[in-house]
């Protein structure tokens, strides 16, 4: 009787099943593995040598500079300040395992900084930048500070700073590189070689602790706070009842926000469509369970993406906001379609067991 | 007994006065006080206690009022539960144990939706009953230190009582998979099984559809049957097999914690008395345990009308979602506390504008300031959750300074796999809803 029971409920199933024929098709035949190995060798492992080359750079250009206090020097130290924050953005989705580890993001750039404190820091002389209290007085923000000045010229600026200054400099941009460089070593494959675990077979799936898993949570929480809210949302005013916050923005003292805020944004879209290898896409496209009859998962964020990028920001972000304020508003809200197709339709589809925390699920 | 004498008095016998052996009540204490011992360890050693119930700023409390202690008071909460569970093992000052870990572990479970399990109901549920169970009359320090009377037979309704719900939780946990979604598009375990395809030896099964399939059907059958087949003697063994193989299939695919080792390990309680004392006769010898003086002990009037309300309320709860119009999977009105486990594919994304009345300007509330991640993603997708949240910005706001804060939300949900949609109307004031058993006619519909 069990038998037949079962034949008969089988049955049912094959019947029911307005798929019949392709019933042993497969769901899909993606690999994480390729995916993993593009993204962590191709993006995320040059990303930070990138950063940890750039920052280097920057500490030796701000030696030169209080060694040879030259106009030639302080634009040398600017360019190296502007090109270490743009190579942040590529690395700031990535803010899990060594990231995590020694908490870069809490050193390079917590804005906006505290001038209170970076004062008080100078008239005391002692001061450990180490510390979580020193956090909002030193990092980027710290150095911009210093090397940008709305009233002075350059020559009257570099006549202007005493001696303490200049080892504050030395010290914020030495904290920068050294938390940078451990970074990158921890993993590079001749250091920690925490690339290894990223891609390692051990770290395939989406439950806690796997590189997906990791990966996604990692780069939700970074879009929704630093990128959606830190560099557009707060400023706007968004969180203020619409009073914009004008001196929350990312590089305030600099005037380069915008072009930090593309960056970030390319940097989503390159982990997105994995640059030139398998990326984020691939995977959605792969997964049958995300597609729709008339809409793909995949081409929606796309198109998402680009909508965010077609919306003309100019720089520096204070004026645009209290000028024309629209179309940072209207970035604010695209940039909220598109967390919401990553938190529900993406992590969902993705095999959902991706968590926040390692809970028992039920 | 032949089928034909069943009379309506012998039926009565047979589920409830009978007399059997003490030793299946005792044997189902010892195993669930382990259990517990472990689960309430582990949870601690987590560092859940901490994250869960320490680190939160708000609680999505299922009555108002009910509120973590402070400072090291959940600790302590932990800390004595660890202790009930250990007396209860080892059948030390039982009632009042059992009475204590079924109000510590259900005030725990009380303080955060967020965290809401089937199994944390489970286990809720059973604490309950092993308070009105004699499980320390045999084999037990009371009885060792004569804080009671040995008891050697007892009606066989102690132990169906515990039968009862554990075949409910099966029973209807198959019920509410005989669903479109489930049967005849293989969701959310379509979805939830190609995750799994990497895994070794068997994952390459779970890359084709078919496998999707056979899982739902078979875990349907599974659920709804398996009750009857613990049941009859000649199908008890398979089905025996058949739990430890689906559990530690559920724990291998998904991560569920302590629920497949404590189902395995309690489900014994279907197996017949007999065979529970031929496993507690040599633990006994081995402690060198003899009893003197053993009697026997009657179902009380006040019992029978414990377990007669147990079991209406318990057949009656899940079938409540019919009250309500509507999806059941989209709004959740009548979903917990019905054995609906694993069953959907859910998750959202809800956006809170906060504004004083009557006023244009508002505010975006950034959820992360005020929730933990786990908090966050559990309240958007479930409404009376949402409106907690609300409320809470609502006293928020006040206290800033604003006098008549007024509370949207804009929400996203997707479900088994659709495309997401819009959850709730945006234009509602969510302050001035109130979450009751009333039908909350502001979930959008699903269609």
């Amino acid at each position: 009787m069990r038998k037949s029971l079962i034949i008969s409920a089988l049955s049912i199933l094959i019947i029911s099943c307005n798929s019949g024929g392709d019933l042993l098709e497969k769901l899909n035949d993606f690999d994480q593995g390729p995916m993993l190995e593009n993204i962590g060798d191709n993006i995320i492992l040059p990303s930070y040598q990138n950063l940890s080359v750039s920052t280097l750079q920057l500490s030796e250009n701000v030696n030169s500079l209080t060694e040879n206090r030259s106009v030639d020097a302080l634009k040398e130290v600017r360019a190296s300040l502007k090109s270490a924050r743009l190579n942040w953005q590529y690395c700031s989705p990535f803010q899990f395992g060594p990231a995590e580890t020694y908490a870069i993001s809490a050193v390079l750039n917590i804005y906006p900084v505290d001038v209170n404190q970076i004062e008080r820091n100078l008239t005391a002389g002692t001061y450990d930048l180490s510390t979580l209290s020193n956090s909002d007085a030193r990092g980027f923000q710290t150095l911009g500070y210093f090397l940008y000045s709305s009233e002075l010229s350059d020559e009257e600026l570099l006549a202007s700073y005493t001696d303490e200054e200049l080892t504050y400099m030395r010290t914020v941009a030495e904290e920068i590189a050294t938390v940078s460089s451990e970074v990158y070593t921890a993993w590079s494959v001749d250091g920690g070689n925490y690339i290894a675990t990223f891609t390692s077979e051990e770290a395939y799936g989406v439950n806690v602790g796997s590189s997906v898993g990791k990966m996604i949570n990692a780069m939700n929480l970074d879009f929704e706070r630093n990128t959606r809210d830190g560099k557009i949302g707060i400023p706007a005013g968004v969180r203020s009842l619409g009073e914009p916050i004008l001196n929350a923005t990312e590089a305030y003292y600099a005037g380069y926000s915008v072009e930090l805020f593309e960056a970030s944004i390319d940097a989503y879209y390159t982990l997105y469509t994995g640059g030139n290898g398998v990326g984020l896409d691939d995977y959605l496209k792969a997964i049958e369970a995300t597609t729709t009859a008339n809409e793909d998962l995949s081409v929606k964020i796309d198109s998402q993406f680009k909508t965010i990028q077609n919306i003309q920001l100019t720089d520096p972000l204070p004026d645009q906001i209290t000028t024309n304020i629209d179309p940072v508003l209207e970035v604010f809200a695209e940039m909220q379609q598109l967390i919401v197709m990553f938190k529900t339709d993406m992590a969902s589809s993705m095999g959902v067991v991706i968590t926040y925390q390692d809970n028992d699920g039920d | 007994m032949t089928v034909t004498n069943l009379s309506y008095h012998n039926i009565l016998d047979l589920l409830i006065y009978r007399k059997v052996t003490i030793a299946p009540l005792v044997t189902f204490r010892i195993l669930f006080g382990l259990l517990m011992l472990v689960s309430t360890i582990r949870f601690w050693a987590n560092g859940w206690i901490d994250e869960l119930y320490i680190a939160p700023q708000f609680y999505f409390s299922f009555i108002e009022g009910v509120r973590p202690l402070t400072g090291l008071g959940m600790y302590w909460v932990f800390a004595s539960m660890i202790v009930a569970a250990i007396f209860i093992t080892i059948g030390f000052a039982y009632r009042i144990s059992a009475i204590s870990f079924f109000i510590l572990f259900t005030y725990v479970e009380l303080l955060d939706k967020s965290n809401y399990l089937n199994h944390y109901y489970f286990v809720s549920l059973i604490s309950f009953l092993m308070c009105w169970l004699p499980a320390n009359g045999d084999f037990s320090l009371d009885v060792k230190f004569g804080f009671r009377k040995a008891i050697d037979q007892i009606p066989v309704a102690f132990i169906n009582i515990l039968r009862f719900q554990m075949g409910a939780l099966y029973f209807f946990a198959g019920l509410a998979k005989m669903n479109p979604s489930w049967l005849f598009e293989g969701q959310p375990l379509k979805m939830w099984l190609s995750a799994n395809a990497y895994k070794p030896l068997i994952g390459w099964i779970f890359q084709y559809k078919i496998t999707a399939y056979i899982f739902s059907w078979f875990g349907m059958i599974y659920d709804t049957t398996i009750p009857f087949l613990l049941s009859w003697n000649s199908t008890r063994l398979l089905a025996y097999i058949l739990v430890i193989g689906f559990h530690l299939m559920t724990w291998w695919l998904f991560p569920i914690g302590m629920f497949p080792f404590i189902m395995i390990v309690i489900t014994t309680i279907f197996f017949s008395p007999e065979s529970h004392l031929r496993v507690l006769e040599p633990l006994k010898q081995m402690v060198g345990w003899y009893s003197t003086q053993e009697e026997t002990t009657t179902i009380y009037q006040g019992q029978k009308w414990v377990f007669v309300a147990f079991i209406i309320l318990q057949i009656a709860l899940p079938f409540r979602y019919l009250a309500y119009p509507g999806d059941l999977f989209w709004t959740e009105q009548g979903y917990r506390f019905s054995w609906r486990v694993m069953l959907m594919e859910k998750a959202g994304y809800a956006t809170f504008y906060v504004s004083e009345r009557g006023e244009k300007k508002r505010s975006v509330i950034a959820n992360y300031e005020y929730l933990m991640p786990q908090q966050e993603k559990m309240m958007a997708t479930q409404p009376d959750m949402l409106v907690q949240f609300a409320h809470y910005l609502e006293a928020d706001f006040k206290e800033k300074g604003m006098v008549d804060p007024v509370v949207t939300a804009d929400v996203f949900v997707t479900l088994n796999g659709q495309p997401n949609k819009r959850y709730i109307d945006p234009k509602v004031d969510l302050t001035e809803v109130q979450n009751d058993w009333g039908h909350k006619s502001w979930i959008l519909s699903y269609e």
